[in-house]
């Protein structure tokens, strides 16, 4: 089923005004939210910008690429600043091969670092260090706008890329070239652009587009293409992952990345937080308080190692299930079923964002009334009880490991030497226990 | 800095052993995410008997109400309400070298949906509160002459770059 053959999402998407209307609109949020991040109150709860970029866009962030894949780069108003800057002043050079051949790396320590820095001294807590970390990214993406050729930030170096490619990946939405149709172009307008529309931002040539990581859905190789080859058609949810061509080591080590970041946020909102941080304390022989930052790093290290370490070893015992025990195959049979973590990674990122985003989202009234110097007595800031914004957290993951565990056995049978189900068995185990530790913590919290 | 402590809240309590005085100083107006120091002197009749230097690492930041309500510690420095473990680890600190005084000093930090906090000290059976404003710390200037330099610096650079080599920058 092609989108495209529905009139109206496809004179929305030929349309000039899109992505243009949604990105004046996000650029008019994210205005609104760095003043508010700079110059309002620094207490995130009383602060109307910190509650829209907290509360609301980063929990919806990883459910939008479920349903609509990298839709929210199209309109992401870094990106839209990148374009204008490069219009004024641009010099448009080539992305430096350096970070074209490890932009994914790049992306994924960037997104380490952000992470560390919001774990560690709570950015979404704050509202100066939520402005901050935005006039450093507006930084870097005036700086890629100015001297390097269309979105070369978005493409090799945004850390919300690092996760929304995976993320994307499981998503229910894919964008296609019709090969038929593109055998006989010559002039390669998706990706080049014409007199009147750019190509494709981030360097793509759509009939060799292969999977949903990259793409925006931008909608310029849909104006381009002079034989409406493009085709944006739905699909079943992680089907992408099932055969994966090329498996790489760097999404891999992202989605096993994403899979500790989550379970670090959650641990840290338990009671067994500050045992956990005394004990490294004392491990370390470091003071838990005066070196809280230091000892964070360590433990937000070791979640994020944890489910890798987990990957590696239940790969080991899967290869040798299939009889096929060499180095290689371990580090193939790693990259192959690491895909396989995505949905519960999506899930539990999902349902972790659903735990704020249910939680704390009737903050967002009250700072705006805040804004206007008014405190209701009534301030409970959930819409929903807590026990029901468990069950439905629960929900969430159990779907994540229905997408795990089949697209797993769908790797094994492709991948499999020997004994597909005995291959499938350790990463499946391993999927369990992430699960378990998962379902442990939304009860918990 | 005696000259930044704006604030001076006097009460007289009677404890256990006797009638204290405790006097707190701390700023008018604490400001979110930047420290701050009180200091608390206790008196019997004349003569001080201890004195208390706290330093309230960072004022709270809450996140919702709920977490304004949340007796949990974020990470060890952010105030919450009650004795929390948290909060008795910070005060501990603060309080390290005092010498043996009336008794613990139990700390308490109360915020409200307006902004302002009530801080009470306890000392013996007598106790003190003292009501503060908070306030929000404004920008950095540094960090945001830092930003508009290198935005500028940025923009005339690749502007310069265009316009001294148009063809380099008219590529596709």
């Amino acid at each position: 089923m092609n989108l495209l053959g529905i009139p109206w999402i496809r004179a929305a998407l030929r349309s000039r005004f899109y992505p243009a209307a949604f990105q004046w609109t996000t650029a008019a949020a994210f205005m609104l939210v760095l003043g508010m991040a700079l110059f309002a109150t620094n207490n995130a709860g009383q602060n109307f910008g910190m509650a829209l970029a907290w509360t609301v866009w980063w929990p919806l962030l990883p459910l939008s690429f479920v349903f609509v894949g990298r839709f929210w780069c199209a309109v992401c108003p870094l990106a839209w600043l990148s374009d204008q800057v490069q219009r004024a002043v641009g010099v448009r050079l080539s992305p430096p091969r350096v970070l074209v051949r490890y932009g994914p790396w790049v992306m994924a320590a960037l997104f380490l670092f952000v992470t560390y820095l919001d774990l560690t001294w709570e950015f979404d807590g704050d509202a100066r260090k939520t402005g901050y970390l935005l006039l450093a990214l507006l930084c870097v993406v005036v700086f890629f706008g100015a001297f390097l050729e269309r979105r070369t930030f978005c493409r090799y170096a945004c850390f919300v890329g690092a996760f929304a490619s995976n993320y994307s990946r499981a998503g229910m939405l894919e964008l296609r070239a019709d090969p038929g149709r593109c055998r006989h172009c010559r002039t390669s307008d998706c990706s080049r652009g014409t007199a009147s529309m750019p190509g494709c931002p981030v360097f793509l040539f759509a009939p060799a587009v292969e999977d949903s990581g990259t793409c925006h859905l931008c909608g310029n190789c849909i104006k381009n293409c002079p034989h409406d080859a493009i085709r944006i058609s739905p699909r079943l949810p992680t089907a992408e992952l099932w055969s994966v061509p090329q498996p790489r080591l760097p999404d891999v080590v992202l989605v096993t990345t994403v899979m500790g970041m989550v379970l670090i946020e959650q641990a840290a909102a338990l009671p067994l937080w500050n045992p956990l941080v005394e004990q490294t304390g004392a491990l370390l022989h470091l003071d838990p308080y005066a070196s809280y930052p230091f000892i964070h790093g360590f433990l937000v290290t070791m979640f994020m190692l944890a489910p890798l370490a987990g990957l590696a070893v239940a790969s080991l015992a899967s290869t040798v299930l299939d009889g096929t025990v060499r180095p290689a195959m371990v580090l193939q049979n790693s990259m192959a079923f690491g895909y396989a973590m995505i949905p519960l990674a999506l899930a539990s990122h999902v349902a972790l964002g659903l735990h704020r985003l249910l939680g704390w989202s009737r903050s967002i009234p009250f700072a705006f009334l805040a804004m206007m110097d008014r405190f209701p007595a009534e301030n409970h800031a959930a819409w929903l009880p807590n026990p029901t914004v468990c069950r439905i957290e629960m929900v969430v993951l159990t779907l994540g490991i229905a997408g795990s565990w089949y697209s797993a056995w769908r790797i094994a049978k492709r991948h499999a030497r020997r004994r597909p189900l005995a291959a499938c068995l350790p990463h499946a185990l391993l999927l369990l226990g992430v699960l378990a530790v998962n379902l442990y913590a939304v009860s918990e919290l | 800095m005696v000259a930044a402590l704006l604030y001076i809240v006097l009460a007289r309590s009677a404890a256990a052993g006797g009638n204290y005085v405790l006097t707190a100083e701390l700023p008018a107006t604490l400001r979110k995410g930047a420290p701050a120091t009180l200091l608390l002197h206790v008196h019997r009749g004349a003569q001080p008997v201890d004195h208390l230097v706290a330093c309230l690492a960072t004022a709270p930041l809450f996140i919702s109400m709920e977490d304004a309500l949340d007796t949990t510690p974020a990470n060890g420095i952010d105030l919450g309400v009650g004795p929390e473990p948290g909060l008795q680890a910070v005060c501990s600190m603060a309080i390290a070298g005092v010498p043996g005084g009336p008794g613990i000093y139990a700390f308490t930090w109360e915020p409200d949906t307006a902004g302002r906090v009530n801080l009470k000290f306890t000392a013996g059976a007598g106790a003190i509160t003292v009501p503060a404003d908070v306030d929000s710390a404004p920008p950095s200037p540094v960090i945001l002459a830092v930003f508009a330099v290198f935005v500028a610096l940025v923009l005339s650079l690749a502007a310069y770059v265009r316009h001294r080599w148009p063809e380099a920058a008219a590529a596709p």
